[in-house]
């Protein structure tokens, strides 16, 4: 009973955390320093680019909508059912979250090169939705009596800050441009195995299970020996240092080629890297096989206690910690694409993948904005992501002198329509350049 | 401000205000899922029916692994200090003129020949009013070791003593042999002034400290030990509703040890039996009138126990009879007599760590007939973790090895006792004997499978169940018209199971 709520809670989680922040694909539309976040051979037109912060972040459910299984009262009361999320997740989906906080960015140019630093925040968060686990939470176990499944969910959560140094620079048509970040960790979980094999006996419904997990943490949970004596190690609000042992190096490298003034194409690689999790890091494994046959009827005749079926459940995936370090990828994203500045028009058309937690999430993007006026743009595209094909984003720019801001987003409809929703992104920020 | 308060408040406004999409609440669907899931499963022998029922019952099995349950009372036991308790010395037995017989304080009907001191110490005290030092040899005829009599020589300096009394050191007289004559040891002494005229002190006297024995011969009466009673709780029939049963020879089974060297023979005070109706009945038998004489070593056999067992069965008591009363307690109440002819011709021993002990048993042999004998137990169930169950289907697997029928009703009862619920006519839980085949013991198990089914309003009547009340009656007439064997390898195995609706 505790299990279909844990899943609940995931889920929900998982969906009403999304923010309103445009993905990256639209910065190839931004002259200002925020476009170093898909680009890193960005040249800047500015001899002095500042980004007073920008936050951006990006999920995805895959073919999934919340309105599959959310419906929501006159009342104003949602109400998840189990059963449609059941029917809706017919294969293994995979759902993931990735933001950013950029804090500051800053480029100058000097000379031939120009020069980049900058800090952000970055978090990650993956899982992949297994239809049996959901079809047994929805369901009851009765339709698998006499079979082995196989309840196994991956995840992981991650977060960590980079501090960035970089440079690009122009040789004839050709812009290239590299970015060396260093990564400090905060707070890190993952599996590394997470094998749940549930048998129902045939007959008279043993229920036997027999799980192989291995789980990485640093920083992030306490356990006391019991997987139902489990502390948050310290609430996500609260660091006891701004800088941890957690640390690791990652790359962003890019090219742009100017076909002409106007048409170019370009390429890119961000955050391919590695962190080291040591301050606090170990492993929790679980490897046996339990059988549960209910209560021994002799114990019942003698009088002694006897465990409920809920504690020997729990007791069939005590966990063994491990201190210890281990090494994990950053979340990695590539991009290429082309482009095109027509008068007050711009056009692009970009291909991203981002691998998150094992997962490509990949999305493709036709996009077209247009300055109206001295002071503003305006911009929509048409992207496609996985399982989800009608989608439409938005930007809009204000510059006002030596500032500009913008937002963006790549599923307006989202905004009116939130059951629908089968993925987000989007970022907001502003800039002074000068 | 940290940045990272500043990130997570950005964070938390942002997910406030997309919140606002979905508004503040969520909640879960009421809908139903199937979980099958096992309850119990065991193997349930003779043992286990007898653990349930309160008692000391243990069970024995022959060559064959043919069950007897057992009963035991306690063993009652006297030791040698029934016959010669140690006598402290709290007198002292004056020398009179410098011979004298001091008797030794043992029943008048006692005759002792021969006796081996354990730890006793003695001393003298004497009185001279002259002051010199007299010499004096004390010697004690009939007290003897490795052939040299008992004799000791003091130098009594009453020239230096002020009040003209001198108590002599101790002697320990342990491994010296008495031979009293008549129940009397003769003391003897001889004094010497120091120039060697022989004298009477004014007082000669003879303690002891505690007078002990390791070993007596001789005779020593008639004597009653007390071994006193107990009671047998017999609980095979305390879970009994109605029916009958006969267990074929049921047998009191007496052992007894003796050590002691001199005839024993039972006397029963008590032999009575109480059926679970509280009616008692005493046993009848030539043995309760006439006593049992019990085996004990002869005069060469010092040291060794004797073993006497007798039983109480069909054949020299009512005892058979009795049981088909459906009997809960034994009670008895012995005594043993000593020397009970009066034989003084036999010579009779004691040592210092003989014993007499008695141990009653009752012995019920597993061989029975059962005539729809029925019982019924409660045990103690809570549905609380279950509580959004709405209904169930109940499975029950049987193996059964017993050559008995059986027939099972459960009746779910509340806190206070008040029936909630029962299963039908049709879900008694009727399990098969197997068949002996003309055999002692069966070789087979029968299997079956029974299914009940709690809808959600049948459910919903038993989620307050606090205790299931089980009652099983039992029949044997099926396989057998003649008392049958049950074995001790013989379990009835149970599983359970259940697809559970919850809400």
């Amino acid at each position: 009973m505790k299990l279909k709520y844990t899943i609940t809670s995931i889920l929900l989680w998982t969906f009403a955390s999304f923010s309103l922040v445009a993905q990256d694909s639209w910065m190839m539309h931004l002259n200002s320093i925020h476009q170093g976040y898909i680009n890193p051979a960005y040249i800047p037109s500015h001899t002095f680019e500042l980004s007073l912060a920008s936050m951006g972040g990006d999920f995805n459910t895959g073919s999934l909508k919340l309105g599959d299984f959310v419906s929501r009262s006159s009342d104003g009361i949602n109400t998840v059912s189990l059963d449609a999320l059941s029917a809706n997740v017919k294969e293994k989906i995979p759902v993931g979250l990735y933001g950013t906080f950029n804090t500051i960015d800053l480029g100058i140019k000097a000379g031939r090169f120009n020069i980049f630093a900058g800090q952000g925040i970055h978090y990650e968060l993956y899982t992949s939705l297994n239809p049996t686990l959901i079809g047994i939470a929805a369901h009851g176990n009765v339709d698998y009596i006499g079979q082995t499944v196989d309840l196994g969910m991956p995840g992981g959560v991650s977060i960590y800050q980079k501090w960035y140094a970089g440079l690009s620079t122009q040789i004839g048509n050709l812009n290239i441009g590299a970015r060396l970040n260093y990564l400090n960790g905060w707070y890190d979980m993952r599996t590394v195995k997470n094998k749940i094999n549930l048998t129902t006996g045939a007959e008279y419904y043993e229920l036997t299970i027999a799980n192989d997990i291995e789980i990485k943490n640093a920083g992030i949970i306490k356990y006391n020996g019991s997987i139902e004596d489990i502390d948050i190690k310290e609430s996500i609000d609260r660091f006891e240092t701004y800088f941890t042992k957690n640390n690791g190096v990652s790359i962003d490298m890019g090219v742009d080629y100017q076909l002409t003034s106007s048409t170019g194409f370009f390429a890119s690689v961000q955050n391919l890297g590695t962190i080291n999790w040591s301050d606090g890091a170990s492993s929790l494994t679980s490897q046996q096989t339990t059988t549960l046959k209910g209560v021994d009827i002799e114990s019942v005749i003698d009088g002694n206690g006897t465990e409920s079926i809920e504690d020997s459940i729990y007791d069939a995936f005590n966990l063994v910690e491990t201190p210890g370090s281990y090494n994990a990828s950053t979340s990695s994203r590539y991009q290429a694409g082309i482009y095109h500045q027509s008068n007050a028009m711009k056009y692009s058309g970009l291909a991203t993948l981002h691998q998150l937690g094992g997962s490509g999430y990949y999305g493709l993007f036709l996009q077209a904005s247009r300055r109206l006026g001295n002071n503003f743009s305006l911009g929509f595209n048409y992207n496609i992501r996985k399982s989800s094909y009608a989608n439409v984003g938005l930007l809009a720019e204000l510059s006002l002198g030596p500032f500009q801001a913008f937002v963006c987003t790549q599923n307006i409809w989202s905004l009116f329509q939130p059951f629908n929703l089968q993925g987000l992104s989007g970022r907001f920020g502003g800039s002074l350049s000068f | 401000m940290r940045f990272t308060s500043l990130y997570l408040g950005a964070c938390l406004l942002l997910f406030y205000s997309c919140s606002s999409f979905f508004g503040d609440e969520f909640e879960l669907a009421q809908e139903t899922r199937d979980i099958a899931l096992p309850l119990a499963y065991g193997s349930l022998s003779i043992q286990d029916v007898i653990d349930r029922a309160e008692g000391d019952a243990s069970l024995r099995l022959d060559g064959d692994g043919r069950v007897t349950a057992l009963y035991s009372g306690e063993i009652l036991r006297d030791n040698a200090n029934k016959i010669f308790p140690p006598v402290p010395g709290l007198f002292e037995f004056e020398i009179r003129d410098s011979v004298d017989e001091l008797p030794l304080p043992v029943n008048g009907s006692y005759r002792l020949d021969k006796g081996i001191f354990d730890n006793t110490n003695i001393f003298f005290k004497f009185r001279y009013n002259e002051k010199e030092t007299i010499r004096l040899v004390m010697k004690i005829a009939s007290v003897n070791k490795d052939g040299q009599v008992w004799k000791k020589e003091y130098l009594l300096n009453f020239a230096d003593d002020a009040d003209g009394e001198i108590t002599t050191e101790t002697s320990l007289l342990a491994s010296w042999v008495a031979f009293p004559v008549a129940n009397k040891i003769k003391f003897q002494y001889e004094a010497y002034r120091p120039n060697g005229e022989r004298i009477l002190l004014n007082y000669a006297a003879m303690r002891f400290d505690v007078l002990k024995f390791v070993y007596l011969d001789g005779y020593f009466g008639n004597h009653t030990f007390d071994i006193k009673g107990d009671i047998i709780k017999i609980n095979i029939f305390d879970l009994w509703k109605s029916g009958g049963l006969e267990i074929e020879n049921p047998t009191i089974r007496l052992d007894v040890d003796n050590s002691f060297g001199f005839p024993v023979r039972s006397k029963v005070n008590q032999l009575t039996l109480k059926t679970i109706g509280n009616n008692l009945f005493n046993v009848e038998s030539e043995y309760i009138n006439k006593g049992i004489d019990f085996s004990y070593p002869a005069i060469n056999e010092v040291g060794s126990v004797k073993n006497t067992v007798f039983h109480f069965d069909g054949t020299n008591s009512n005892i058979e009879e009795l049981f088909k009363e459906k009997v809960v307690q034994v009670i008895y109440d012995f005594d043993a007599l000593a020397n009970p002819d009066g034989d003084i011709g036999v010579k009779n021993f004691y040592t210092s760590d003989a014993f007499f002990a008695v141990k009653v048993d009752v012995e019920l042999p597993m061989k029975i007939k059962s005539n729809q004998f029925t019982i019924a137990d409660t045990f103690d169930v809570s549905f609380d973790d279950y509580s959004e169950a709405i209904a169930a289907e109940l499975k029950i697997r049987t193996a059964n090895p017993f050559p008995v029928d059986m027939d099972i009703q459960m009746i779910f009862l509340d806190a206070a006792g008040n029936e909630l619920s029962r299963l039908t006519e049709q879900e008694i839980i009727t399990i098969n004997g197997a068949p002996l085949n003309g055999k002692d013991k069966t070789t087979e198990k029968i299997t079956q499978d029974f299914v009940v089914n709690f809808d959600e309003i049948r459910f919903s009547k038993i989620k307050t169940t606090k205790k299931i009340l089980f009652n099983a009656s039992l029949d044997t007439n099926t396989q057998s018209q003649q008392p049958i064997w049950l074995f001790g390898d013989y379990g009835l195995d149970v599983k359970l199971a259940a697809i559970v609706k919850l809400k």
